[in-house]
C-alpha cells in the first residue's frame, strides 16, 4: 500500500500504541515494559544515552525486533514489517550515503527502495530539495556535503514517501546553532500533518518543539507528559544562591547542581532540591526544561553523580 | 615512553585486528602439507610448496593493515591522536614482517627435518615471495581505501604466474621452482618500492 | 516490489557495479586471460594434415600391447623404492605404503610379473644392502614434474625416496602371458586404490601416462574433420576460449559481490535502506542480476572478438555461426551466476574474507585436481578443455557437462534466495549470521 492511502481519521490509525514492550540484547534488558501512546505531532523521547532511545525507535521502525508486548502503527501491527515500512520515515543517527552519488540520485534510488514511480520521486524530490535548502547542490556528491548538509538530505530522504510517522534519532547531534534552529522549525512544519519522534539528550531541541515528551532511564518510560507538566511538577524545586567558591565541592555533593556562574568575589549556583537549602540567600527560581529534567532523573531515582550529568 | 606506547599498540593491534588474518594465514600452512609433498625433496621441488602456496599467507598478512580505519570516522579519529597513524600502520606491517618470516622459516624448518633439501635459499625466496604478494595487496588495499580491492589485486598477480609463467621476468614468482632465484633480489626491491609508495600516497593524501 | 520498481533497481544497481573498481579489474584481468592466451595464441588456421608426413604427433590411446609392459614397469620401480608418486591435487605428492599396504601390493606385482614373494623379497632386501653400501652417485635431478625417467637399464626417481641417490638395475622379469588386460586394469586401479587415488595408474591418468603412441594420418585427418566439420570450425575455438576464460570466472567473480554486498556498510547506508518498503528479495534479486548480467559483458565481447579473428582465418569455410555464444551461455553464464552468489551468501552470512577465502580454496582445488582437457566431473568449478580438438571427448562427457551446468544454476539461485532470507532477518535485527571472529569484522 501507499503511504497515503492508510490516512484515515479514524483515531487508532493516528497514533502509535506501544504496550507492554521489552526487549533484550542477550541477558541485558534494553527495554523494559513500555506502555506509550503516541499522537499525530511532535513527540520527544528525551534520556540520557544508553537510556534506550534508540533501540524503542528501531523497533517502531521495524528494523528491531521486540520480545515482548505488541506495537500498532497506524493500526497496523508491528509484524508486518512491510507495511510498517511503507509508512514510516526513519533516520539514523549515525548515516551516511553512496559517497560517489550525487544527491539526487541518491534520492532516487531510495525512492525506487520505497517503491515510489518516476514521476512522484521527480516531484517528491525537487520539492523536498526545495525545503531542505538543497536545491542547489543537488548536483553534488555526497561525499563533498558537510555534516549539516547530510542531515538535511537525511531528512528529505526520510520524508520522499511522504511517511505517515517520522523518526528521528538524536538529528540535531553535530549541527551549529544556526543549522540546529533551521533544523528544528523544519521538523515542527513537518509534524504539522503527522506524527513525529524526535530522540535527543539535547534538552533545548525538546524545549523548543515538543509538547508532549517521555523521559527514558535504563530501559523504562520514567515520565510521560507535556512540557509544562514537566515544569510545573519541578516549581518550587529549584534554587539559585551565591556562595563563596570553597563550599562549592560541598553543595555539589548535597544538591543536584544545574547551573553555575564564577563570578569575581562569589559563584552563583543554580541547584535542585525538594526543600528550601537551608542557607542563607536560597531564593527558589522558576524552573526551566532542563531543571525539570534533571529533577524528573532525581526523583525516578537515577544516580546523577552529584553536578550536572552529560 | 614512545617505545611503551608502541608496545601497548602493537598489543591492542594484536588483539583485535589480526588474530582473524593470522589464524586465515595457518590455515594456509596447515593445507601446505595437504596440498603437497614435502618430505625428501630435492631443491627445486621443494621450492613448490613454498613459492606456489604458502606465498599466499603473504597477501593474506599484508593487505589488511588499513582495514581497522578503512571506516573514514575512524580514520579521521585515530589520526586527530598524537602517536602518527602512519607509524602505528608501520608497526603493524612489521609485525606482520616478522610472523611471516616466522610462518615461513619455520615451514623451511618442517622441511628440512623432512629430509626436503632446503636451505636459507628457500626461506628468503619465498619470504621475498610472500613480501611481494603482500606489498601488491597493500597497494590495491591502500589505494582503494577496500581491502577487497586489495585481496583482488593479488589474487590476479598470483593468477598471471600461472598462465604468463616466466614471462614475467623478474617478477616472475615461482622462479626458484624452476630452478633459478636470481629474480628474488628485483622482488624484494620491488616490494619495498611499492610498499615505500604507498606510504608516501597515504602521507601526501591524507597527512 | 513491482516491476518496474525492480527494473529501475536493477539499472541503479547495473551502474553501481560497472562503476567500481572491482569489476574494473575484473574486465582487465578478463582482457589480458584472453589477449595472453587464447588471441596471442590462435596465430592461423589450424593446417590440414598431408599424407606420407613422418610424424603427426601423438595421441594417448588405449593400445593394450604398449600400455601393459610400460605400467607394470613403472608400478615394479615404484614398489621397489616403496615410493609412489600421485597427484591428489595436481601437485607432485610421494605417498608410501604402510607393510600390511605393501604386502597387498606386493600380491599385484607378483600377478602382474610372475614373481614368486620370496623373489621379490629378494630384490628388495639385495637393494637396501647395495643402498648402504655404496657412496653418492651423481645424479640427475628430473625435471620437477614428478616424471620418472627410465633410460635402459638403470634409472632415476626424482625428488628422493628411499631410493633417491642410487642407480641401479631393474630385475629381468617377463610379463605374465596368460593375464588378460582387463585383468591387467583391475589390478590397476587396485593399485591405485592402495596408493590413495590419483596416482599414475588411476583410470584418469593411466592411458595418458603409458600409452601415448604416434598418431596416424587417419587420425590426424579424422580429428582436422571433426573440428571442421562437427564443430563448425568455431565450435573448438569456443570451447578452448571458454576453458581459458572460465579460470578467471571461477575467482574474481567473488570479489565484485563481496565488494557489492560490504557497500551499504561502509557507506553508512545499510539502515537507510532496511527502513524503505522494498522487499529484500527485491533488493538481493536486482543485485544479484546486476552482478551476473554486468560481469557477463566483459566476457561477450572478448568472445565477439575471438569470433571475428577466427572468421579471419577461414573465409569460406561453412561455420558455426552461434558457437561462441552457445558456448559461453552454458559453459561460462553459470559459472558467473555460481561464484558471485556464493560471494554474496557467505559475505551477509560470515564476512567478505571468509567469502573469498572459501571460493579462493575452491578454485585453487578445481584448477590443479582436474585434468586440463577432458576432465568435466559432475561437480567440478571449472571446466576445462584445453585443446581446439578431441571433441569426441567432449561429446561423451557433454551429459556431465549439462548436467553440472544446471546442477550450477540452480545452486546459485538457491543460494540467492537463501541471502534474501539471511537479508531479511537482518533487516528487522535478527542476529542471524556467524559473526566468526567477532563484531567488527568488516572486511
Amino acid at each position: 500500500m501507499d503511504g497515503g492511502t492508510a490516512k484515515n481519521n479514524n483515531v487508532s490509525q493516528n497514533q502509535i500504541k506501544i504496550s507492554g514492550v521489552s526487549k533484550y540484547y542477550g541477558k541485558k534488558k534494553a527495554l523494559s515494559d513500555i506502555d506509550l501512546t503516541i499522537q499525530r505531532g511532535m513527540f520527544g523521547l528525551l534520556g540520557r544515552n544508553g537510556a534506550g532511545k534508540t533501540t524503542l525507535m528501531k523497533t517502531l521502525a521495524a528494523l528491531h525486533k521486540k520480545q515482548s508486548g505488541t506495537i500498532t502503527v497506524c493500526g497496523i501491527p508491528i509484524e508486518q514489517a512491510k507495511e510498517i515500512r511503507g509508512i514510516t520515515g526513519y533516520l539514523p543517527q549515525d548515516f551516511s550515503m553512496y559517497p560517489s552519488m550525487s544527491v539526487e540520485e541518491s534520492l532516487d534510488y531510495l525512492g525506487i527502495l520505497s517503491g515510489m514511480d518516476l514521476k512522484l520521486r521527480r516531484e517528491r524530490a525537487e520539492m523536498l530539495l526545495k525545503r531542505v535548502n538543497l536545491t542547489e547542490h543537488r548536483g553534488k556528491k555526497v561525499r563533498a556535503l558537510s555534516g549539516g548538509m547530510k542531515r538535511r538530505l537525511g531528512i528529505a530522504q526520510a520524508l520522499l514517501h511522504d511517511p505517515m510517522v517520522l523518526i528521528v534519532d538524536e538529528p540535531t547531534a553535530g549541527l551549529d546553532p544556526e543549522e540546529r534552529i533551521r533544523f528544528r522549525n523544519l521538523l515542527c512544519e513537518v509534524a504539522e500533518e503527522r506524527i513525529v519522534i524526535l530522540s535527543t539528550h539535547i534538552v533545548g531541541d525538546i524545549e523548543a518543539t515538543c509538547e508532549d515528551i517521555a523521559i527514558m532511564n535504563e530501559g523504562r518510560i520514567l515520565w510521560r507528559g507535556t512540557v509544562s507538566g514537566l515544569l510545573s511538577e519541578a516549581k518550587g524545586k529549584v534554587f539559585t544562591i551565591n556562595i563563596n567558591k570553597k563550599f562549592l565541592a560541598q553543595i555539589k555533593k548535597d544538591y543536584i547542581v544545574t547551573g553555575m556562574l564564577v563570578q569575581n568575589e562569589f559563584t552563583t549556583v543554580r541547584l535542585i532540591s525538594e526543600e528550601t537549602p537551608a542557607m542563607l540567600g536560597a531564593l527558589e527560581t522558576e524552573p526551566n526544561v532542563e531543571d525539570a529534567y534533571m529533577y524528573c532523573l532525581y526523583r525516578g531515582g537515577c544516580d546523577l553523580g552529584g553536578g550536572v550529568g552529560e | 615512553m614512545e617505545s611503551e606506547f608502541l608496545a601497548k599498540i602493537v598489543k591492542i593491534n594484536l588483539r583485535h585486528n589480526f588474530l582473524q588474518h593470522l589464524l586465515a594465514a595457518i590455515g594456509i600452512v596447515i593445507l601446505t602439507p595437504v596440498i603437497f609433498e614435502t618430505s625428501s625433496l630435492d631443491g627445486k621441488l621443494a621450492a613448490q610448496p613454498l613459492e606456489m602456496f604458502l606465498c599466499l599467507s603473504g597477501a593474506i598478512l599484508f593487505t589488511p593493515i588499513f582495514l581497522p580505519e578503512q571506516d573514514e570516522n575512524i580514520r579521521d579519529l585515530i589520526r586527530s591522536k598524537r602517536t602518527n597513524y602512519l607509524a602505528v600502520c608501520a608497526v603493524r606491517f612489521a609485525y606482520s614482517a616478522v610472523v611471516l618470516a616466522a610462518i615461513i622459516g619455520g615451514f623451511t624448518f618442517f622441511m628440512r627435518a623432512c629430509e626436503s633439501a632446503v636451505g636459507w635459499q628457500h626461506f628468503f625466496g619465498a619470504f621475498v615471495t610472500a613480501l611481494f604478494l603482500g606489498a601488491l595487496g597493500f597497494l590495491g588495499a591502500g589505494i582503494s581505501g577496500n581491502v577487497t580491492v586489495g585481496y583482488m589485486v593479488a589474487m590476479i598477480y598470483y593468477i598471471a604466474n600461472f598462465t604468463l609463467k616466466d614471462k614475467l621476468g623478474n617478477f616472475y614468482l615461482f622462479s626458484m621452482s624452476s630452478g633459478s632465484g636470481d629474480g628474488k633480489l628485483f622482488l624484494l626491491a620491488a616490494a619495498l618500492l611499492l610498499v615505500a609508495a604507498v606510504f608516501e600516497w597515504k602521507r601526501v593524501r591524507e597527512g | 516490489m513491482k516491476g518496474r520498481n525492480f527494473f529501475a533497481l536493477y539499472g541503479r544497481e547495473c551502474r553501481k557495479v560497472f562503476c567500481s573498481l572491482t569489476f574494473l579489474l575484473y574486465a582487465a584481468a578478463v582482457f589480458a586471460m584472453f589477449y595472453t592466451q587464447f588471441y596471442s595464441g590462435v596465430n592461423g588456421p589450424e593446417v590440414e594434415p598431408k599424407q606420407g608426413e613422418s610424424y603427426y604427433g601423438t595421441v594417448a590411446r588405449e593400445v593394450p600391447e604398449v600400455l601393459m609392459p610400460r605400467a607394470t614397469e613403472s608400478l615394479l620401480i615404484e614398489y621397489l623404492a616403496n615410493s609412489y608418486v600421485a597427484y591428489p591435487i595436481g601437485f607432485y605428492k610421494e605417498i608410501r605404503l604402510t607393510e600390511t599396504k605393501r604386502g597387498e601390493m606386493a600380491d599385484i606385482i607378483c600377478e602382474l610379473t610372475g614373481f614368486t614373494r620370496e623373489e621379490l623379497d629378494r630384490f628388495v632386501r639385495g637393494i637396501k644392502g647395495n643402498h648402504e653400501k655404496s657412496g653418492k652417485n651423481s645424479f640427475e635431478i628430473g625435471e620437477g614434474n614428478g616424471d620418472l625417467q627410465i633410460d635402459g637399464n638403470g634409472f632415476v626417481v626424482d625428488g628422493g625416496g628411499n631410493l633417491g641417490e642410487e642407480a641401479f638395475s631393474l630385475p629381468e622379469y617377463s610379463f605374465s602371458e596368460s593375464l588378460t588386460y582387463e585383468r591387467f586394469r583391475k589390478l590397476m586401479r587396485a593399485a591405485d586404490k592402495l596408493i590413495g587415488g590419483k596416482s599414475k595408474y588411476s583410470d584418469t591418468y593411466i592411458i595418458y601416462n603409458f600409452s601415448q603412441v604416434p598418431k596416424t594420418y587417419e587420425e590426424a585427418m579424422e580429428e582436422y574433420r571433426l573440428l571442421i566439420k562437427e564443430d563448425g570450425v568455431t565450435g573448438g575455438y569456443a570451447r578452448l576460449y571458454c576453458d581459458y576464460v572460465g579460470i578467471i570466472l571461477g575467482i574474481l567473480p567473488v570479489f565484485a559481490a563481496v565488494s557489492l554486498m560490504q557497500l551499504d556498510r561502509r557507506a553508512r547506508m545499510e539502515q537507510l535502506i532496511y527502513s524503505r518498503r522494498a522487499s529484500s528479495a527485491g533488493i538481493v534479486f536486482a543485485r544479484y542480476a546486476a552482478l551476473v548480467s554486468v560481469m557477463i559483458l566483459p566476457v561477450i565481447i572478448t568472445a565477439g572478438i575471438a569470433q571475428a579473428k577466427v572468421m579471419g582465418y577461414y573465409p569460406g569455410v561453412d561455420m558455426d555461426l552461434f558457437a561462441f555464444a552457445r558456448e559461453t551461455f552454458i559453459w561460462l553464464l553459470p559459472q558467473i551466476m555460481l561464484v558471485a552468489a556464493i560471494g554474496m551468501v557467505v559475505t551477509e552470512l560470515a564476512s567478505g574474507l571468509i567469502a573469498i577465502l572459501l571460493q579462493g580454496a575452491w578454485w585453487f582445488g578445481s584448477l590443479f585436481s582436474g585434468s586440463i582437457s577432458g576432465g568435466i566431473g559432475k561437480f567440478s568449478l571449472m571446466l576445462r578443455h584445453n585443446s581446439l580438438y578431441k571433441r569426441d571427448i567432449l561429446m561423451e562427457q557433454y551429459g556431465d557437462l549439462l548436467f553440472n551446468r544446471a546442477f550450477f544454476t540452480v545452486l546459485a539461485i538457491l543460494l540467492v534466495m537463501f541471502t534474501a532470507v539471511i537479508y531479511e532477518e537482518k533487516r528487522r535485527g535478527r542476529g542471524i549470521g556467524i559473526r566468526v571472529f567477532g563484531k567488527n569484522c568488516k572486511n
